[in-house]
């Protein structure tokens, strides 16, 4: 493998499972994601191999995503429903099989509220709780102050609650 | 639902994970290829071709399927060489057994779509078109097995033809195109090991004999096509 190869291997093990994540909790459909997602790196492997200056890479297929995402709903004029016959696997260590069934109900409500929410308090929360990034890092990727991030982080999660209730 | 409650609900979200294979397969798709947008647009194209196409004559769901079995499988048209790996080891059939196993390619598929249209157009008939598929089936894998060249030229048809037997097959016949989808992955995963691959090809192979193992032999057979179409186009 060559060099550049290598370096976009070790990139896209470093981002797939949250590029894949980010953009399934916007279409909340495991092919549709996989599709976009694929179609993320691609484009990502082709600038990369043209040496075009890519200052922040994770902030960059962010971007790529986002906008496929966007793309996807405007292609299709449909709204993001949680697909129940593809949710990718959740990994959890609980048997007990009621717990398991609270536990993906719980979840699947989630994933629906948060997929209704505004696409902009949207992903700062995903960055924000979901990939641990500090409210700094969100706003130098973003070009937001760091004050105005921590304003979205609570209005969209403001916004879920409200969600969570109208859908109880 | 209190902040801290919702706060620690969105964090399990964070279990939300790409399918392992799936991850592997795209990586070698995305970093093997030379040419991915004209590949993607290629496969998009006839995908969607597809998908209206199949839409007007089975259920909405089926052709999606249909579609998705396309994206993968378009561009694998290739593999069907013989002198796709180019290495040694590799089982090659003769001119004979290929002619023989493409007739016997095309009766299971004509017997596989009667299957289908009976199902919705006459029920009473349809054990007899499902006893046909199954002859056809079994032939297909004595072929295979006294000819192990020929694997390669029939993954591809069985693969398109699948959908039809998902669809409308009873348990006995899943069983019998079960055992020809097993006979067929395990045929091309011989080759592949016979083969040089690279570090993240072979990974990818490591996945699909997981899924032969786990006795999952349509998705290993899958996996097995979208590799070496990789190959292929490296």
């Amino acid at each position: 493998m060559d060099t550049h190869k290598e370096q976009f291997s070790l990139i896209y093990d470093q981002y797939i499972d949250k590029i894949y994540r980010f953009v399934y909790l916007k279409v909340s459909s495991q092919e549709t994601a996989e599709d976009i997602t694929s179609r993320v790196f691609t484009k990502a492997w082709e600038a990369y191999q043209k040496g075009q200056a890519i200052e922040n890479m994770r902030a960059f297929l962010y971007k790529i995503a986002g906008n496929m995402a966007i793309d996807h709903y405007r292609q299709k004029d449909r709204k993001a429903t949680v697909s129940t016959e593809s949710v990718p696997q959740l990994i959890d260590d609980r048997t007990n099989i009621h717990d398991r069934a609270v536990l993906n109900a719980d979840m699947d409500a989630i994933k629906a509220a948060l997929a209704s929410v505004k696409q902009e308090y949207q992903d700062v929360i995903i960055w924000h709780y979901l990939e641990d990034m500090p409210t700094e890092e969100i706003a130098q990727m973003t070009g937001r102050p760091a004050g105005t991030v921590r304003v979205m982080i609570h209005r969209g999660l403001e916004m879920l609650k409200d969600q969570l209730i109208e859908e109880a | 639902m209190q902040e801290q409650e919702l706060i620690t609900k969105l964090k399990e979200l964070k279990n939300i994970s790409p399918r392992k294979e799936w991850v592997i397969l795209s990586k070698i798709q995305i970093l093997d290829s030379r040419n991915h947008a004209e590949i993607y647009a290629q496969k998009r194209g006839i995908a969607a071709g597809l998908q209206g196409l199949l839409g007007m004559v089975f259920q909405r769901k089926f052709a999606y399927a249909y579609a998705a079995l396309a994206i993968l499988l378009v561009g694998s048209v290739g593999i069907m060489q013989f002198d796709l790996l180019g290495n040694q080891g590799v089982q090659v059939a003769s001119q004979a057994a290929i002619i023989e196993a493409k007739s016997n390619v095309e009766v299971f598929k004509e017997k596989s779509k009667e299957l289908a249209i009976t199902a919705k157009s006459d029920p009473v008939a349809v054990s007899l078109a499902v006893d046909n598929v199954k002859a056809a089936a079994k032939q297909l894998t004595e072929i295979i097995k006294k000819d192990p060249g020929v694997a390669k030229e029939i993954a591809l048809e069985i693969n398109n033809n699948k959908t039809y037997l998902d669809v409308q097959g009873s348990a006995e016949l899943k069983a019998t195109s079960n055992d020809l989808y097993k006979t067929v992955a395990e045929q091309m995963i011989k080759d592949l090991e016979a083969t040089s691959l690279t570090e993240s090809q072979q990974e990818a192979l490591d996945i699909a004999k997981e899924l032969y193992d786990k006795e999952r032999y349509t998705d290993a057979l899958e996996s097995i096509l979208l590799l070496s179409m990789a190959i292929k186009s490296n």
